[in-house]
């Protein structure tokens, strides 16, 4: 056994015998050999794989077939080599899926979760494109070989042709491919052994390919896979946020159905196993405490307040039952708290026995009766009483050893620790609340009513979740990652002005001006144009916002309005609990509000309200509308901004307001407009924004100088230098004039007809006027006349938040970061990639050179 | 039958080569190595090399004595290099971001840094998991190595340098095992079969066998494709244990302060110490899991048990023979002391 003949037969080439009808039988009694027919080669019993893409399938299967025969024959350990390194692949893949379902447990969002396999995914496929794509494609162009030709062998098994130099099974090919193969080389035709030398040729490219394949591969699999997951991850996210939607709305538009399947019966279940095993029993802090937590628990703090209010009136009436085991128990404790005390020993001296003390609160017609809690106190010192009779008696016998009344009663009062002492315990042991069917049957009623109502909040929440929630990949943050990219798009932002501008939030800032302040500038055609683009891409918040629309409930399509199915279906819960004849009023005035009534002067009759700040049902609705109404700010500042940007450009619906100011003033005033709409924050609303001033403007001629594009030309605002200027906070008028200005005055006529066809013109003015209740009449103690209205409100801080929106600024700010941060990795790892692609693909140019022998002398 | 071209001792020669200049062979002929630390370094260290230098030259050149031996070792090739490029892809552009994003990118990055490393660490010392103990339940060595005396033909007339040593193991390729390095030299005093002996001893057949290569050949066989079956699937899911290891919290206490600069004892000796405490709280963190599904809290544990199970279950697999030979039925077996009637 040796080297040569082994590497030959260690590559898996087994002689098969073939069919020996269509072979020349062999005669011994021939005297001459027929050595032309006896020599030839057996006829191969293999075939090469000519795969096209229609074949695909029909492989897959087989392959798949094939593997699983393969495992079949591993694990009974008759399995060939050709077989084993099938299980290799296998337990590659198993470990990939391995990792990638463990890290899918460890992601929260849905696009995270996905991306785990489709990164393994990508990582398989960047392993079997990139030899494909830069090795056998190349190889295939420039010399009309294919390096990767699969053929099948006798045994079936599908193996590389070109993978073991040694072993070719090269009679696969007729001698008509193999001179094609040699004239699309440039074999010289007139060269011995011709067939042989195309042979050698091949060979020598095969390995070459082969050595840049395992060069390559390393480099090209790892940065072609995070590529493709590049490439991936917006269609995938797009295919997401359309299930996610879809999952969303069916919650609503089959709400009964949705309801039923989300009902669990689970809170019905326990009270029944509760009853059974409490039947009749008394009620006591544990039981009840548990109880609580099954119907609460679900709910936040004021709600479960409001629940515990009205089950304390259902179970308890507060009474306490003074009977033999109410003495036992007292005792008991009493004689637990002597322990260890020096009183211990005249114990039976003070505390008379079970018997005695029945008799003497039998005597006083206390025993054998229920008492309220609030006469415990009572009975309690009646006992004591008892005590210290005792104790005087003791005291007169014994007038050496008196006991200190006062001392002992502290120590059995637990009065140092401020605790219930023995007495009051054991007074409270027997409650006189019981499970009584009574008690039974309104838990149950009310059970039911609790899994609906714990349904219905599991659907609306989930609807909520899926559209607004504050996770990465609600339909509402698609919404809004999607939009501030396109809007990058409108505003023709390239890739250099972002890398110079986004590590500093002023340039940013400078860089958006001027972008926004062409567009403002341009002609009517390029503003409308632009306007309507953006009104295209921001006008998709009709949709989403449809969710936070109270309108919907009178439209058609009445059921899928997600504020009216908040309120038909809280309010149809609120009204069973009504109709159950178990009086729930704390819980009911938690979950729709509080009901009263009021007088109408027109009618001259009291009116049934109800006050629903505050309630469930309400903070259920304002989870949504303060979510949409945050995101739906932040467009609408930039469309406002656009069009500030626009008035000031064109003079229109700007002069009117100021007319008593002097140019400096004016330009002030309109530096300032500008300044808020891109930078402030709802903390500048609330101090009424922070303006240096020149304390001495110059008056000028009353006018704003513009260039011929409508530019502004500051003709005195930078003339005074920063340091002199100051706020000046006692102006009032000048924030009123700002804020008229920015948010009062009505829009330009050019942004009203490119927005008007969205609806976007009414959610504009809309989203102005907010600002002006919300921001602008917000109560600012040291400011008090820094309003429009003159009236002093007082608004929620997160109101103020959601209605400011993001400032422009922040905005551009973080979307060139993030744009920045994917930009630059895909110009290193693409650049990256394209050299290493030419580098590998190009060798093909120096591969398979070979010395062409000397060709036959003719004649 | 082709005469064995070892067998000649190496003194053929194809060319009109100058004697003197010849290299000196490590080994004239194929021979069986000891699979121990050194010899398995050894290898590894020389297929390195190779796969780096020698191997990728002739491959680039292609040399019509480039083999399939070179291009399985120059596999070791992308797998390097790619681990380095994952490493690279994740963490190379990090510092470039803007400095919120640099510590959310570097976070991830360094994790999938070191997952990358324990993935290799994982696979290769998860193998002998499986082969050390079918080796001790069984006798057979599957990783045992020899070297290959390999002869090449001449690149061109002044082409001396023939010869070259391949690494293989003798039960690389199930179908064709080197049965004959299993064979003791009786030259040397070593009986003809005392490998094969020890193994049917160890088997269970019994001692004293007439020709116990014969017996075991085909156990051997069924052990060595069950081993394998089971290291090829394995190795991968203990590496992918070593991937999710390296994605616990606890190691960004390292990342913080991990350090490399051996030459500052200080930051380096605390660099290792929160190595080690990051090591035993990622194991803990793995182990129990955190959160409030049930995936959250025991896929680690699934995961783990997933590797043990394929094991353990691998091991009882490889060292359950179900094909004993007909021979062993005590009715076939004729005691040299016994009388028989024949009829």
């Amino acid at each position: 056994m040796t080297s040569l003949i082994n590497n030959y037969i260690n590559t898996g080439k087994t002689y098969i015998p073939q069919n020996t009808n269509t072979g020349t039988m062999v005669n011994t009694n021939v005297e001459e050999l027929d050595t032309r027919n006896y020599l030839k080669p057996l006829r191969a019993q293999g075939r090469l794989v000519k795969g096209n893409i229609f074949d695909k399938p029909g492989m897959m299967v087989k392959d798949t077939a094939y593997n699983m025969r393969a495992l079949k024959h591993a694990l009974q350990g008759n399995a060939n080599d050709h077989e084993l390194g099938k299980i290799n692949d296998m337990g590659m893949f198993l470990g990939g899926l391995g990792i990638a379902s463990y890290l899918f447990t460890k992601k929260q969002a849905p696009m995270a979760k996905a991306m785990e396999f489709i990164g393994l995914g990508s990582f398989f496929a960047a392993m079997s494109i990139w030899p494909k794509l830069a090795i056998q494609l190349p190889a295939q162009l420039v010399h009309g070989v294919n390096v990767h030709q699969e053929y099948i062998d006798s045994f079936g098994r599908k193996k590389k042709f070109h993978l073991d130099p040694q072993f070719k099974p090269w009679d696969l090919y007729s001698d008509e491919k193999m001179a094609k193969y040699g004239d699309r080389l440039g074999v010289p035709k007139d060269i011995p052994n011709r067939r042989f030398f195309t042979q050698e040729k091949i060979n020598k490219i095969a390995t070459q390919s082969n050595t840049i394949w395992m060069w390559s591969a390393g480099f090209a699999t790892a940065i072609t896979s995070g590529l493709l997951c590049n490439l991936l991850e917006k269609p995938v996210q797009k295919g997401l946020n359309a299930i996610n939607n879809y999952r969303a709305d069916q919650l609503l538009e089959n709400f009964p159905t949705s309801v039923e399947v989300a009902n669990k019966n689970y809170v019905a279940k326990h009270i029944n196993s509760i009853i059974e095993t409490n039947k009749g029993q008394i009620i006591d802090d544990k039981l009840f405490k548990e109880i609580l937590n099954l119907f609460a628990d679900d709910f936040g703090p004021v709600t479960k307040v409001g629940i515990e209010k009205d089950l304390r009136n259902i179970l308890f009436n507060n009474k306490y039952e003074l009977n033999s085991i109410t003495v036992e128990n007292m005792l008991t404790k009493l004689n637990k708290q002597l322990k260890g005390t020096k009183y211990n020993a005249l114990k039976d001296v003070i505390i008379p026995n079970k018997e005695t003390l029945i008799a003497k609160l039998t005597e006083k017609n206390i025993f054998g009766k229920e008492h309220h809690a609030n006469d415990i106190g009572k009975i309690s010192r009646d006992i004591l009483e008892i005590f210290r009779n005792n104790i005087i008696e003791y005291n007169k016998a014994n007038p050496e050893q008196k006991i200190d009344w006062t001392e002992f009663a502290n120590m059995l009062n637990n009065k140092e620790i401020n605790k219930p002492g023995p007495i009051v315990k054991g007074l409270t042991s027997t409650p006189a609340s019981k499970m009584t069917p009574e008690v039974q049957k309104n838990l149950k009623a009310i059970s039911k009513i609790f899994d609906e109502l714990n349904a219905v909040k599991n659907v609306l929440t989930k609807h909520a979740y899926l559209k607004v929630a504050a996770a990465p990949e609600t339909t509402l943050a698609n919404y809004w990652n999607n939009t501030a990219d396109e809007i990058l798009d409108l505003l023709k932002i390239n890739s250099a002005e972002i890398k110079k501008t986004r590590f500093d939030s002023d340039l940013v800032y400078k860089l958006i001006r001027e972008k926004m302040t062409q567009i403002a500038t341009s002609s009517k055609e390029d503003y409308t144009k632009f306007m309507e683009d953006l009104g295209v891409v921001i006008g998709k918040i009709n949709d989403i916002a449809k969710i936070s629309d109270t309108n919907i409930a009178n439209s058609e399509n009445k059921n899928s309005g997600f504020m009216s199915v908040v309120d038909s279906s809280i309010d149809n819960i609120a009204d069973k609990f009504k109709k159950s004849n178990v009086e729930m009023p704390n819980f009911l005035q938690r979950l729709v509000g509080l009901e009263y009534k009021e007088f109408n002067k027109t009618t001259q009759q009291f009116e049934d309200r109800i006050f629903t700040d505050g309630s469930y049902k309400n903070a259920l609705k304002q989870f949504v509308t303060s979510r949409v109404l945050g995101v739906e700010s932040s467009f609408m500042r930039f469309i406002n901004a656009m069009d500030l940007m626009r008035r000031i450009a064109t003079d229109q619906n700007v002069k009117e307001l100021h007319n008593g100011y002097g140019t400096e003033t004016k330009e002030e005033l309109l530096e300032a407009a500008v300044r808020s709409v891109f930078n402030d924050h709802s903390a500048d609303f609330a101090t009424k924004g922070y303006t240096k001033r020149n304390v001495h403007p110059e008056k000028g001629d009353g006018n704003i100088l513009r260039d011929k594009d409508g530019r502004v030309v500051y003709r005195f605002l930078n003339n005074v230098p920063e340091a002199e200027k100051v706020d000046i906070p006692m102006d009032a008028g000048f924030f009123q004039e700002k804020i008229k200005l920015i948010f009062g005055n009505p829009m330009h006529e050019d942004t009203r007809n490119a927005l008007s066809g969205l609806n976007l013109d009414n959610r504009l003015e809309s989203y102005k006027a907010h600002v002006i209740e919300y921001l602008a009449d917000d109560a600012y103690f040291a400011k008090p006349y820094h309003s429009i209205n003159w009236a002093k409100k007082f608004i929620s801080s997160k109101l103020k938040f959601n209605t400011c929106g993001i400032s422009i600024t922040e905005m551009f700010y973080n979307l060139f970061n993030q744009k920045y941060n994917t930009n630059k990795w895909f110009k290193v790892f693409g650049g990256f990639a394209a050299v290493l692609y030419t580098v590998t693909a190009g060798s093909q140019f120096f591969f398979g050179k070979l010395k062409t022998p000397e060709t036959v002398q003719k004649g | 039958m082709i005469p064995a071209v070892n067998s000649l001792n190496n003194t053929i020669h194809f060319s009109a080569g100058d004697n003197a200049n010849e290299k000196k062979l490590a080994y004239t002929k194929d021979t069986l190595l000891k699979n121990n630390i050194l010899t398995r370094t050894r290898i590894g260290f020389d297929k390195l090399t190779n796969a780096f230098t020698v191997y990728t030259a002739k491959g680039l050149k292609g040399s019509k004595n480039a083999n399939f031996y070179e291009f399985l070792t120059m596999g070791t090739v992308p797998y390097l290099i790619g681990s380095g490029m994952l490493m690279a892809v994740f963490n190379s552009v990090n510092t470039k971001y803007a400095s919120d994003s640099v510590r959310h990118a570097s976070r991830l990055g360094r994790k999938m840094a070191l997952g990358v490393l324990f993935y290799g660490l994982m696979k290769s010392i998860s193998k002998p998991f499986v082969t050390t103990p079918v080796k001790w339940f069984t006798g057979v060595d599957t990783q045992l190595p020899y070297a290959k005396v390999n002869y090449e033909l001449p690149e061109d007339i002044n082409d001396t340098d023939i010869t070259s040593i391949e690494y293989h193991k003798v039960f690389e390729s199930v179908e064709f095992p080197r049965w004959d390095l299993l064979y003791g030299d009786e030259t040397k005093g070593e009986k003809r079969n005392f490998r094969y002996d020890k193994i049917a001893k160890k088997l269970g057949l019994g001692t004293n066998l007439n020709d116990s290569d014969q017996e075991v050949k085909p156990l051997i066989k069924e052990i060595v494709v069950k081993t394998s079956t089971a290291t090829n699937i394995s190795q991968y899911l203990w590496a992918a244990c070593g991937v999710a290891f390296a994605f616990q919290k606890p190691w960004e206490k390292f990342f913080n302060v991990m350090s490399f600069k051996f030459w500052k004892p200080e930051a380096f000796s605390q660099s290792a110490v929160q190595f080690g405490k990051s090591f035993v709280e990622s194991a803990k963190s793995f182990y129990q899991g955190d959160g409030s599904s049930f995936m959250k809290r025991h896929g680690g544990k699934v995961l783990m048990g997933a590797a043990l199970a394929s094991t353990v279950l691998g091991v009882i697999n490889a060292s359950t023979s179900t094909n004993k030979p007909s021979k062993l039925d005590s009715a076939d077996i004729i005691e040299k002391d016994r009388k028989y009637v024949v009829n």
